[in-house]
């Protein structure tokens, strides 16, 4: 069966936005604890090595104005492979690599990003997923002609960028093309991780699974329930659907969803009323 | 009717008008009609002379630098942010003539063209998912419209697929056609552009009347043809394209021929004349019923369904227009397939060996694959001249680096053609 | 080829699911070992366990079965019966499903990296001096597999260890040599097994052995089956190029150490070294091509089959050139190839010793040269063919005993009984013409029964249609 025949490649985006995390850590109704994620996260990754010996995994953070690879660790010259002795006698050293790896890296990446002017409130969700894209392309030629099942699991916090909505797109129809599945794992609070458009339309394309979790001390229970098994299981086991996606547009002049629009021929900018002249491409509309 | 070769024009024309001099012992180079020489008057061109060995006799360098190239040559397109149409009405006007059933093209012409033209129609509709196609196939002299503009690709996949429709006989008619595709592009709204692409392959066309009448018509209407040859190139067809502002190529070989097939994938830079114009769109929710009820496009059964916000009538797929009140329905996914065209990726440059200093990262910025390293079997000499030509046109393996013009990131060259084809968004340039 | 690795996965399974429960219960005190077992279940089963493996209290059996689609819920309860033969999970008496506890908290172990139990291998602590590397020990694991085949095929090498020689007894591979009068009683001699177990894969050889391995200590040794199996499967999760300490490594398992370093598993530079290194052998033994469906490596094949059933095997090794007799006829041998041809003789002598032609087809398909695998298929069809007819010529005669019913009266008796025959498949061969019937061994008891109450029904004394016994020759299809 095609289960037992592919590679099954996890690609984890940790969104590391420090703001946001900041303010759901403060909320009242269900703070959320970074570290805390972070060990979920963790032990749910090394349950997705511990499935099968060649399980592939990328782990890629998301933060505010680059993606960094946390796993595989990008060795500049300077740095030495880590000792083979110093792993404790009681970790498989798979699992050991990788969560050293996580671990230093995201500590370098956090401490590094002190001075206010870096830090926005903002996550770069279109590079990383960029940046993951080409990773699983890599992974997939390397090992033609075995085939290669292939998922994303985000975690969001952050808000959406509308100014990223085409690069998003554009990574949504990339994965599309090859049959990379898009998983959100998305943070919901008061005051926090309000309500995506984007992210619920990428998984609805890419037949991926969209969940928000209300509370995150049973996040590794949501992880291992849902978003484990590899995509030949998610046709055995029946996991939680989202009912209805909207599709509908939002107008680019007030931001409001629309049910008829008008679009510029040139631009394929979307408003709600006619004009003369085209707002974002300046082009003059002539004739009907 | 044939039209024949204009006679060259002479460097010495200081002889009186219209007379032509015969002699052609003055030793000046005859000029074709493009102004280079004549092909069959070059030095015979070996094409295996391109494979040399090198010092230790090995050809793997040469082969895996000619591979190199043909992947980079790909990739090589207009980046220019121009005006395109995106929303494109394109006939796809297919020869059935006897010399379609020619062998040369394996398994044979026919069978080449319908593959090719399946897998277009499947990419055509991918990149440009607002767009129609329609289908027209000539043959015995005659016209005849196989499938109307639609935006649906099982329609056009399966009229293809039909026998009756794969047999070449008889003399096309290359005027039939465009008329007949010129007659249905006049009702298209002027905001589209409107398109011709002719997949020809016989020398001859069958007529009834003066084609360049035609050609007058199909300029005032501000219709585009493009054309693909199979056999040669034909003067009257090259007067068409150029008029049109089209492009006319001849295949070498199947890999070529789905090449320049596929060139007419991406919308066409839009000319002056197109009027922009603001259309109307509806964009529909979607709605299951518990009951089966019947799509207002084809009557067959559905459970879910879109609903057109004008009209609450049911259709059962988009992108289409509403038969009810004739909205064209589309959803915003849809809309943002197109953006990659009004927005193309730069083209990386490559990195000579010169260029590559110990400073620049190792890996490729955005799948970690390592850069290796300068070979040693590459002479000093080989190294200066294979680096600095930016590997276009150098025998010997560039440095596998490319560089994003404006993040500045090195990518090795998977990373290059898959951003270029399938994502469409520089890594480095999105994680600014 | 996957045929073979499958085999090895459910021999493994089914090794495992022969031990009693408390084994079960002491073997997954071990996080590796609890880690080896999870990669061996089926792969909805693998779903449930990580599912569970964090849930505090026993789970309604109908709410996991609701946790897959219709279709594939047979699938699902075959995962749970699995996983209750692991013990694993099981049924308690309330329609709920129990993880057991030692497992879920020695997975929790494994996946955290808690516990005490040093069950990954401790690395060890000093630089070695006399370090070795990756090349020198996947040499080193080939040539003591390879010595220990020639031990088995009985060319003339260096002594082995009696261990090995016990191994090789016990598991039916070479048996002692009665006639030779020699008292050394280490002269052995190979059997027909042993034969067949040449031609497996590597792969499938290691595993055999290491699963009789497992029986003798159970039986022979009074070694703790705990500890061996504990020990194989952290050998399983080492990594290749790293010594390890032996200081964790209990006696028992020190004694296995001792053993399997004869079969090319382990590297020991002396006996009372206390480093040791694992070889590929070894750390490929619960992951790795070993238990993956997945296409071997390529590029050792060297051999050449050609249509006029010409062998050619590009080897130099005495070894291989030793496997190859046994079923082909070398004609010539230069240095660095050997010609031999495929015969009937040949085919024959190695079918009298018990090896199929499966196996031979499957031997020179293995071993191909790449050359031929760009063709397909790989081998010439003629050839295998040919083996496979030289097989079935064995087979010409099948032997049954049975009874034979003649002198029937007339047409309806004959007729009565054939039909009541019929249906539990009891004729053999029937005439009806004649008026002949041959029924089997076990038919005859109620064919003859049946006969009896319609003589009595009809009350006629003795009459036709007696039974024979007889063992009829019937020529095979």
């Amino acid at each position: 069966m095609t289960s037992e025949e592919s590679i099954n490649l996890l690609a984890v985006v940790i969104d590391t936005n420090p703001i946001a995390w900041a303010t759901a850590a403060q909320d009242s109704r269900c703070p959320l604890d970074f570290g805390r994620v972070l060990e979920q996260l963790l032990i749910f990754i090394n349950a997705h090595l511990a499935l099968r010996f060649d399980n592939e995994l990328v782990v890629i953070a998301s933060h505010t104005n680059q993606s960094l690879f946390l796993y595989p660790p990008q060795l500049s010259d300077t740095d030495q492979p880590p000792d083979a002795s110093s792993k404790p006698a009681n970790t498989y050293k798979q699992f050991f690599d990788v969560n050293q790896a996580v671990i230093k890296t995201l500590k370098d990446l956090i401490t590094e990003s002190k001075s206010p002017e870096d830090v926005d409130d903002k996550s770069m969700l279109a590079g990383s997923l960029s940046l993951a894209q080409t990773y699983i392309n890599r992974i997939r030629r390397a090992n033609d002609p075995t085939p290669l099942q292939s998922r994303i699991l985000i975690l969001s916090v952050s808000p959406d960028l509308p100014s990223q909505y085409v690069a998003t797109m554009n990574c949504i129809f990339a994965a599309q093309r090859v049959g990379t599945r898009i998983d959100v794992c998305r943070f919901r609070g008061k005051h926090y991780g309000e309500e995506s458009v984007f992210l619920p339309q990428a998984c609805h394309l890419t037949g991926g699974l969209y969940m928000e979790i209300p509370e995150a001390e049973n996040l590794l229970q949501y992880l291992l329930y849902a978003f484990l098994p590899d995509p030949y299981m998610r046709s055995v086991l029946c996991l939680p659907e989202k009912d209805q996606v909207d599709f509908r547009a939002a107008c680019f002049c007030h931001k409001t969803v629309v049910d008829v629009g008008y679009v510029c021929s040139v631009c394929l900018s979307i408003f709600c009323s006619v004009s003369k002249q085209c707002p974002t491409c300046q082009t003059q509309f002539g004739g009907q | 009717m044939s039209h024949t070769l204009k006679p060259p024009k002479r460097k010495s024309s200081a002889k009186g008008i219209g007379a032509i001099d015969i002699d052609d012992d003055e030793g000046h180079d005859l000029m074709g009609a493009s102004g280079q020489g004549y092909s069959w008057e070059e030095e015979y061109k070996r094409s295996w002379d391109i494979l040399q060995e090198d010092e230790q006799g090995s050809l793997q360098g040469v082969v895996a630098s000619i591979q190199q190239q043909l992947k980079r040559r790909r990739l090589h397109r207009d980046t220019a942010t121009v005006q395109r149409g995106i929303i494109r009405h394109l006939y796809l006007v297919i020869d059935l003539s006897r010399a379609m059933a020619e062998l040369d093209l394996k398994p044979s012409r026919i069978e080449c063209t319908m593959r090719l033209a399946e897998e277009f129609i499947g990419e055509y509709f991918d990149q440009n998912p607002l767009s129609q196609l329609g289908i027209i196939i000539t043959r015995d002299g005659l016209a005849e419209q196989l499938t109307e503009l639609t935006g649906n690709p099982t329609d056009h996949t399966s009229a293809l697929q039909k026998r009756s429709n794969r047999e070449p006989k008889g003399e096309p008619s290359l005027q039939n056609a465009l008329e007949l595709a010129r007659t249905s592009l006049a009702h298209v709204p002027s905001h589209g552009s409107r398109e011709i692409l002719v997949l020809y392959a016989s020398l001859t066309t069958c007529d009834p009347d003066n084609i360049l009448d035609t050609l007058e018509s199909l300029k005032r209407e501000c219709i585009r043809v493009s054309m693909v040859g199979l056999s040669a190139e034909v003067q009257v067809c090259r007067t068409i394209c150029r008029e049109t502002k089209g492009t006319y190529n001849v295949v070498l070989n199947e890999m070529h021929y789905k090449d320049i097939l596929f060139e007419n994938i991406p919308p066409p830079v839009a000319t002056a004349q197109r009027t922009a114009s603001l259309i109307q769109m509806g964009f529909p929710t979607t709605r299951t019923y518990e009951e089966p009820t019947l799509c207002a496009c084809h009557h067959k059964l559905i459970r879910k369904g879109y609903v057109c916000p004008r009209c609450s009538s049911t259709v059962c797929e988009i992108p289409t227009d509403c038969p009810v009140c004739s909205l064209t329905l589309v959803s915003s996914p849809l809309l943002a397939r197109s953006y990659h065209h009004l927005f193309p990726v730069e083209n990386y440059k490559e990195i000579g060996w010169a260029g590559v200093l110990s400073t620049m990262p190792k890996h490729c910025f955005s799948c970690l694959v390592p850069f290796h390293g300068p070979p040693q079997s590459m002479s000093h000499r080989r190294l200066s001249t294979a680096g600095n030509t930016g590997g276009g046109t150098a025998i010997g393996i560039g440095s596998g680096r490319f560089e994003c013009p404006k993040c500045k990131e090195q990518f090795c060259l998977e990373c290059d053609a898959y951003v270029h084809d399938v994502l469409h968004n520089c890594p480095g340039c999105v994680n600014r | 080829m996957s045929d073979s690795l499958a085999t090895v996965k459910n021999s493994i399974q089914e090794y495992l699911e022969t031990l009693p429960k408390q084994t079960f219960d002491k073997l997954y005190t071990q996080p590796a070992t609890c880690l080896a077992a999870l990669r061996l279940l089926p792969p909805v089963a693998k779903q449930i366990v990580m599912r569970l493996l964090y849930t505090q209290r026993p789970v309604l059996k109908a709410d996991v079965e609701a946790w897959c689609f219709q279709e594939h819920r047979s699938d699902l309860r075959d995962s749970l019966k699995k996983l209750a033969k692991m013990n694993i999970c099981t049924e308690t008496g309330s329609e709920h499903l129990q993880i057991n506890r030692i497992f879920q908290e020695n997975m929790h172990n494994a996946l955290v990296g808690g516990g005490t139990h040093a069950s990954f291998g401790k690395p060890a602590d000093t630089q070695d001096k006399y370090e070795v590397d990756i090349p020198f020990l996947d040499r080193y694991a080939s040539e003591a597999w390879e010595a220990v085949l020639h031990y088995l095929v009985g060319t003339p090498t260096e002594k082995r260890p009696k261990a090995v020689g016990r191994l090789l007894v016990a598991s039916g591979l070479q048996e002692q040599d009665g006639r030779s009068g020699v008292t050394d009683d280490e002269r052995t001699m190979i059997t027909s097994k042993g034969f067949q177990f040449l031609l497996l894969d590597v792969n499938v050889q290691v595993w055999s052995l290491l699963l009789q391995y497992l029986e003798l200590a159970e039986r022979q040794l009074q070694m703790d089956i705990v500890e061996v199996l504990n020990f194989l499967f952290q050998v399983g999760s080492l990594e290749l190029g790293q010594s390890y300490s032996i200081d964790p490594l209990t006696d028992t398992q020190k004694m296995v150490l001792e053993d399997l370093k004869w079969f090319g598993l382990f590297y020991q530079r002396k006996k009372k070294s206390s480093r040791f290194y694992p070889t590929r052998m070894a750390t490929s033994l619960t992951s790795g091509s070993m238990i993956a469906a997945r296409k071997p490596e390529e590029g050792h094949g060297y051999i050449i089959v050609e249509t006029n059933y010409r062998i050619y095997a590009y080897t130099e090794s005495p070894l291989q050139i030793a496997i190859l007799s046994l079923f082909v006829s070398l004609q010539a041998r230069f240095q660095n190839m050997v010609v031999g041809l495929i015969t009937r003789d040949g085919v024959r002598d190695a079918l009298a010793k018990g090896i199929t032609a499966d196996q031979i087809i499957t031997y020179l398909t293995a071993h191909a040269h790449p050359e031929m695998r760009k063709q397909s298929p790989i081998l010439p069809e003629t050839v295998v063919d040919q083996i496979r007819l030289w097989e079935m010529e064995r087979n010409r005669l099948r032997v049954s005993r049975a009874y034979m019913y003649n002198d029937f009266p007339d047409i309806q008796e004959y007729k009565q009984l054939s039909d009541y025959a019929e249906p539990f498949g009891a004729i053999l061969w029937k005439n009806d013409k004649k008026r002949i019937l041959v029924v089997t061994e076990e038919g005859h008891e109620q064919v003859k029964a049946f006969k009896k109450r319609k003589q009595a029904a009809k009350g006629i004394p003795g009459s036709g249609g007696h039974g024979r016994a007889q063992a009829s020759p019937l020529p095979s299809r």
